[in-house]
């Protein structure tokens, strides 16, 4: 999905909160197939199907409905047809493939799901059904048959070996693998530029977006579920930054440790796609930080926004300090290989304990609020000095959308100034607004913002 | 269009003025090549044009344009004896851009890129000043006598070349230079000069040979494609910082519309032309070879670039990959991705407009079709074998671009030789000359053909040509239809291109690519911005429309 999608969309998401929660414990990642043992079998999203299951032909979201509202709603449904189109075609050819698309694991990895050819399948697994049920919940034949019975605990069903979709970190990490990406699962520059979208991925704008086939109660009110919490929509947005970082942090570190360096991937696109000019603001606003010519590395996932909202805190001073060198190795004009995948770990290792740290934390009222604030102030500085990238711009626009999500946030005044933010991101038809991203273009609706916040 | 041949000069920034172009604030010492004490020292280069090694107590004497001015103002009073008009320095002085060259650094623009460079003075940095003044910066000024200001821009002894002399000292014979000898009142001791071959006027007396179309086009190319070598090269760095993009260089449109302050052979009177010694094939093909040879050359130097940069240098250096691979807008239906790729997408590629009329030149060259195939051959396998290197890793791996390249260039020194082989023996009969240009015009056309993007479904992907590559098609389709005129009759010349001119489609050809550089010593800012936006626009099919239109005016197959 698009980030501009994301941007609409989000907007329109009001979701509810209340009460203070429980915090679910920091899962490691679910392991990959791959590493399962044999007898794993996948066994396709029909196996979900029955009637009496997950297919009751309900409304979208309805229980029992699961199966129902996928695929009948969800894109993720149509991720494998997806690879029969033109533009799959011409990202094969250009690649010289030697299978097409929809035969390739470079492709099915992500468009049916992980491991594809290294796994085992049921004979009635069908890769048609794309991106199906056990592409996030795990292979189902270790738990197909038991995973209803006596009402067992998310322990249980891990135990069963049911992929973690419950907790917050284990919602975000089923996510991660191809909507970030991992050594096999690359959406690389080469891949790009033979016609792949750009992945640019949000947690909290995606999740949003996707047609829910749960109950969103269960996430955010407390007692309703083991994991619910009350700053479910907070929380979300503060751990899935850090946890999508971190997976980019752990991708950085595979790249450099390939032959393609430097990864244009890493980079911010619009730096280098943009037309050339005479007056390039470029050149009066970019050069100060980093040496003239050399590739910007990308803010997408690398702004370090939600720690910098933290900025009292210890954990987060640590790792924003990382980031930025590692950012001073990316940016050199000769990028040094080595030494940025070390860096890189070392700060997947940081936000591993600052997950940790967020997970755990009762995001407050006054949390929400300071961060926005934080936010807007700083894109108010931005959009004065007339610096930052569209990556930072819409990273931050989308931020601000997840932090009020709560009852009242949205005021007419915050929905206009939001709304004006995300008109101005949005890319006209055919062309990428990030070519020609002007910061000061938002400072009107930043300071509108900023007023409504100041005046509660 | 007229053709026309050289006394002299061309050098380092024709292209600022150009259109997109930027002043080449590059680097090169430019001109120099061919003026500096050492020899020249591409490895790989096939034609080292040998400079003697300076005897040491000759001195290089890089004197000011003052040197030149009483002689080559006014005009000569029986210009028929003599082998220039003298009239050429007022038309440096009052039209050519080389003349601003340095002053352009003080503009705006030049000292915006010395702030975001952390230069302290681009009007004293080596690196701007060695193609934007007609000193040698740096180090190298030291073992030279430097006369000259920068404040003189890009002048005569930039491309002429400096005086040799031996200085006077006590105890020492001095000798004069070929400053004094060839303007001497004394008329025993300049005809003794005029006798000199062409060859030893350079190499001994340090006075470049602009007619060779080789010596001609590396001074040119020093700085209008750069020398990476010498530190004469513009960096993906201060492009960054604002320097104009160097576009793609064709060596005679650049020297026409320098403007020529020269006469073309044609023009000059019988006896002068046989103490040249230029034979009537030189004459007739003037133009032709300077464009084949020329064609050669640059692509030859831009190999040169990425073999030093490879071997010396650091790596990668992206200003000698395509700006335009890059440097576009994301749309969803681009040009560039219709095309497809030669190699592994996302890849920066080699600055494909180097190469653009290579297969014209090889097919000049060439005495039989079954040459012809052979060589185009290899220039494939040339190109592959580098194309490969691009593809196994972002620019290339450093020590595999340096060998494949090198040994490219090498190749490519090759087929300049053999070029230059031909011309001799044009001169002394044979069918080369031939409706050349008739034949080159052919092959120009030919080769558009095969450049037309395939619009059919199914019809096999091929290289369709960017802004800059399209620019060389019809650059030098211009040089080569008005050479077409019957017996370079000077009623006929004139004709044609006012035929040529005044077609409407031509028009629109020539603004679309911006194919007229900018006259005058306006600054460089003139243009720019209008050249970049062109660029920004491009798009190939259109580029076909406007010239299959012209060629059907002028009723040539299309």
């Amino acid at each position: 999905m698009s980030p501009r999608r994301a941007v609409v969309g989000l907007l329109a998401v009001l979701a509810t909160a209340t009460l203070a929660g429980y915090a679910a414990p920091l899962e490691q990642p679910v392991p990959m197939p791959a590493a399962q043992a044999p007898k794993v079998l996948w066994l396709g999203s029909g196996s979900c199907a029955a009637m009496g299951c997950h297919n009751a032909n309900g409304l979208s979201g309805e229980q029992r409905s699961e199966y129902t509202t996928w695929v009948s709603h969800d894109r993720h449904a149509r991720a494998y047809e997806v690879l029969y189109s033109v533009k799959s075609r011409t990202i094969s050819a250009n690649l010289k493939r030697p299978k097409a698309a929809a035969n390739d694991s470079l492709c099915l990895n992500c468009h049916v799901h992980a491991a594809y050819d290294k796994t085992d399948h049921h004979p009635h697994f069908a890769k048609e059904d794309g991106v199906g049920c056990e592409s996030c919940h795990g292979p189902a034949s270790t738990w197909v048959a038991n995973h209803y019975r006596n009402r067992p605990t998310p322990e249980q069903k891990r135990q069963m070996g049911m992929a973690d979709t419950w907790s917050l970190p284990g919602r975000v990490r089923s996510c991660l693998p191809c909507h970030v990406g991992t050594q096999d699962m690359d959406v690389n520059h080469d891949l790009i530029a033979a016609g792949h979208p750009r992945l640019a991925f949000d947690f909290s704008a995606y999740h949003a977006l996707m047609p829910h086939h749960w109950q969103d109660v269960k996430d955010k009110k407390s007692g309703a579920s083991p994991w619910a919490r009350d700053d479910w929509d907070a929380a979300a947005w503060f751990v899935g930054e850090a946890l999508t970082t971190q997976a980019a942090m752990r991708l950085l570190e595979c790249r450099s440790a390939s032959r393609v360096w430097p990864e244009f991937a890493e980079y911010d696109c619009y730096a280098c796609h943009h037309r050339l000019q005479k007056l390039s603001w470029r050149q009066e606003r970019d050069f100060k930080q980093r040496e003239a010519g050399s590739l910007a590395w990308n803010d997408w996932y690398f702004s370090g926004l939600p720690l910098r909202t933290f900025a009292d805190n210890a954990k987060a001073g640590s790792a924003v300090k990382s980031i930025d060198e590692l950012r001073k190795l990316m940016e050199k004009t000769v990028v040094p290989k080595a030494a940025a995948g070390k860096r890189a770990r070392a700060v997947a290792d940081l936000l591993d304990d600052w997950a940790r740290f967020l997970c755990d934390r009762n995001f407050s009222e006054m949390d929400r609020t300071d961060a926005r604030r934080h936010l807007t102030a700083g894109a108010v500085e931005q959009a004065i000095k007339n610096t930052g990238s569209w990556d930072e711009a819409a990273k931050n626009y989308l931020a601000l959308v997840a932090l009020s999500q709560a009852p009242g946030d949205m005021s007419p005044k915050v929905k206009e100034a939001l709304s004006r933010i995300r008109d101005y991101l949005r890319a006209p038809e055919g062309v990428h607004a990030g070519s020609t991203h002007s910061p000061s273009q938002l400072l009107q609706p930043y300071k509108l913002l900023q007023e409504s916040w100041s005046a509660r | 269009m007229s053709s026309q041949l050289p006394t002299l000069w061309s050098k380092r920034l024709t292209c600022w003025a150009g259109t997109h172009l930027g002043l080449a604030v590059a680097v090169c010492l430019v001109g120099t090549i061919c003026l500096r004490a050492t020899p020249v020292a591409h490895e790989a280069e096939p034609m080292p044009l040998q400079i003697a090694p300076q005897k040491a107590e000759e001195t290089r004497v890089y004197y000011d344009f003052e040197s030149c001015v009483n002689c080559h103002s006014k005009g000569f009073e029986n210009p028929d004896k003599q082998i220039c008009r003298g009239a050429e320095v007022p038309i440096w002085q009052k039209e050519d851009k080389h003349r601003i060259a340095y002053k352009v650094l003080g503009d705006p623009r030049g000292l915006q890129m010395g702030k975001i460079l952390g230069l302290k003075d681009v009007r004293t940095e080596p690196t701007c000043l060695v193609c934007h003044s007609s000193t040698l910066p740096g180090k190298q000024a030291a073992k030279v006598d430097i006369r000259v200001t920068p404040e003189e821009g890009v002048s005569c002894v930039a491309c002429h070349g400096p005086d040799v002399v031996v200085l006077p000292a006590k105890g020492v014979e001095d000798k004069l230079g070929w400053l004094d000898r060839h303007g001497s009142a004394n008329a025993a001791f300049r005809d003794a000069w005029r006798r000199k071959d062409r060859s030893e006027k350079e190499i001994v007396w340090g006075m470049t040979d602009l007619w060779d179309p080789v010596k001609r086009t590396q001074v040119c190319a020093s700085c209008h494609i750069g020398n990476v070598a010498k530190d004469q090269f513009v960096t993906h760095a201060m492009y960054a910082a604002g320097h104009p993009p160097l576009p793609g260089f064709e060596v005679v449109t650049f020297s026409n519309q320098m403007p020529r302050h020269w006469e073309y052979l044609k023009d000059k009177k019988e006896p002068i032309l046989k103490a040249l010694k230029f034979t009537a094939a030189d004459i007739e093909l003037e133009q032709v070879n300077l464009l084949a040879i020329g064609t050669m050359v640059v692509f030859q130097e831009y190999l040169n670039n990425i073999t030093e940069q490879a071997k010396a240098k650091p790596w990668p250096e992206l200003a000698h990959y395509d700006c335009f691979a890059c440097h576009h807008e994301l749309k969803s239906k681009s040009w560039q991705q219709e095309r497809g790729y030669a190699g592994q997408p996302g890849r920066p590629p080699l600055r494909e407009w180097s190469a653009a009329l290579v297969e014209i030149s090889l097919r000049y060259s060439a005495h039989s079709a079954e040459e012809n195939t052979r060589l185009e051959t290899e220039f494939r396998t040339h190109w592959r074998a580098l194309q490969a290197d691009l593809d196994a890793q972002p620019f290339g791996g450093k020590a595999e671009v340096q060998k494949t390249s090198s040994r490219f260039s090498m190749w490519v020194g090759d087929q300049v030789r053999r070029l230059k082989e031909q011309m001799a023996a044009a001169g002394k009969g044979g069918d080369f000359a031939k409706d050349a240009s008739a034949r080159l015009l052919a092959d120009v056309i030919a080769l558009a053909k095969r450049w037309r993007p395939a619009t059919a479904p199914g019809e096999a992907k091929r290289f369709v040509p960017g802004f800059d590559s399209a620019r060389q098609l019809a650059w030098a389709f211009q040089v080569l239809y008005v050479e077409t005129a019957p017996s370079h009759d000077a009623a006929k010349i004139l004709e044609y291109s006012k035929r040529l001119g005044d077609n409407q489609h031509w028009q629109k050809l020539n603004d679309y690519l911006y194919l007229t550089l900018p006259k005058g010593q306006t600054k460089i800012e003139i243009g720019l911005a209008d050249s970049l936006d062109r660029l920004g626009k491009y798009e190939p099919l259109q580029f076909f429309e406007h010239f299959d239109r012209v060629l059907k005016d002028l009723n040539l197959p299309k």
